[in-house]
């Protein structure tokens, strides 16, 4: 899948956001997805590319948030950028995203959430929100991460 | 002529290199002076055998992560994996083990007791089946050098008992890797298609397909009712 640069310079994003928008989760681990040995076969996402964060007040829990960034007001030389602010800040890498549309990430009672984050100066920000029960429950949970992932592409960076 | 096979992992895909060196019995090969040609690593870093005959590495520098694994296929070849990225100016694996560790047939590394393979075995297992069993073996120092929980002994045990009937309905390759809490995935398919096992620390498995055109999922506490309907159903839509 292609990036799809916005049309225009990026303007303030809608609130809402549309279902065929596709989103951007940037990967920082070379674990979370997987070349392809032979050519021309797409990479694949792996289902931990998309584990949302510990909760630091109860590390057993999980949030629900699982951060994207919305590609279509975006620039890709901006989403490099704010790929590479967070790579800095956990002194992790950065291997390129997984792009998967508003309408996958919504399926099986997920919700796609508009949030935009100012301290990183990004409006184009979207969590994906996953099922209250995936907090504790790791099955439920892990379930909803072999669905996103198996509606991904990767995209590699540098490309 | 001693035969080394280095594999190292490189963009999540293994590189596998093939180095012969003239060797005796008293002098065996400088696999330090070997890796460190074929990768470029530098810096020293401890490698010890365990009690179980696999090696276990001190990494002094916390960005060193590197896990090596040795295991024998035959009597005179020796298979040294190695995991991480160089620092800049590099990193050495010095591999202390002896030719007559190295060539003792029960050096095999992140198996358990009674699990050994002696060559002829390796020569019988599928390469498919072989390579994700190996996967299987190493998750536990991926999760490692990921920060996520460690596999439990009956997480691994409970995935190569599931990974070897998947195989058994089909012989395709098999994704494996470690979650954030100590669960094991075995990832089959690709994009569109999946079909997940999460094989939990405490003996849990989930098994997640397509099967009749909907996902579906079991659940179980151990793995003595491994669902071989569910799997070869699920296994047979990802041919389609």
């Amino acid at each position: 899948m292609l990036w799809l640069p916005p049309a225009s310079p990026p303007t303030v994003p809608p609130e809402e956001v549309s279902v065929t928008e596709p989103l951007a989760r940037s990967l920082h681990s070379r674990r979370h997805f997987k070349k392809r040995e032979s050519d021309g076969e797409p990479g694949k996402v792996r289902a931990n590319a998309f584990e949302p964060p510990r909760d630091e007040a109860n590390s057993r829990q999980r949030l629900r948030e699982v951060s994207t960034d919305r590609c279509q007001y975006l620039t890709q030389d901006k989403a490099v950028e704010l790929a590479g602010q967070r790579a800095e800040k956990r002194g992790v890498g950065f291997y390129g995203w997984a792009i998967i549309t508003a309408d996958e990430a919504q399926k099986s009672e997920r919700d796609v959430i508009s949030s935009p984050a100012k301290d990183h100066d990004n409006p184009a920000h979207a969590n994906i929100l996953l099922p209250i029960d995936t907090v504790n429950d790791d099955q439920t949970r892990n379930r909803h991460l072999l669905e996103l992932a198996e509606s991904s592409c990767w995209l590699g960076y540098p490309t | 002529m001693t035969t080394v096979l280095l594999k190292s992992m490189s963009e999540s895909t293994w590189d596998e290199r093939i180095y012969e060196d003239n060797e005796t019995a008293t002098n065996p090969p400088d696999l330090e002076s070997i890796i460190a040609r074929e990768f470029g690593y530098q810096r020293p870093t401890q490698i010890t055998i365990d009690d179980k005959g696999g090696t276990t590495l001190g990494t002094p520098d916390a960005d060193v992560h590197a896990v090596v694994r040795k295991a024998l296929q035959s009597s005179r070849n020796v298979v040294i994996m190695l995991y991480g990225r160089p620092q800049e100016d590099g990193l050495t694996l010095h591999c202390p083990f002896t030719r007559e560790e190295a060539t003792s047939t029960e050096v095999n590394f992140g198996q358990s007791a009674g699990e050994s393979t002696s060559p002829g075995d390796v020569e019988e297992v599928p390469q498919t089946l072989r390579e994700a069993l190996d996967a299987i073996s190493e998750v536990r120092y991926v999760a490692i050098e990921e920060d996520c929980d460690e596999p439990s002994d009956v997480a691994i045990a409970n995935a190569k008992a599931v990974l070897r009937a998947m195989h058994d309905l089909s012989s395709r390759a098999y994704d494996i890797y470690p979650m954030s809490g100590g669960e094991i995935a075995i990832d089959g398919g690709s994009n569109g298609r999946r079909i997940g096992v999460f094989c939990y620390p405490d003996g849990r498995i989930q098994y997640v397909g397509w099967v009749d055109g909907e996902r579906q999922e079991i659940r179980r506490t151990d793995d003595a009712d491994i669902p071989t309907d569910f799997l070869r159903r699920a296994l047979g839509q990802l041919e389609l």
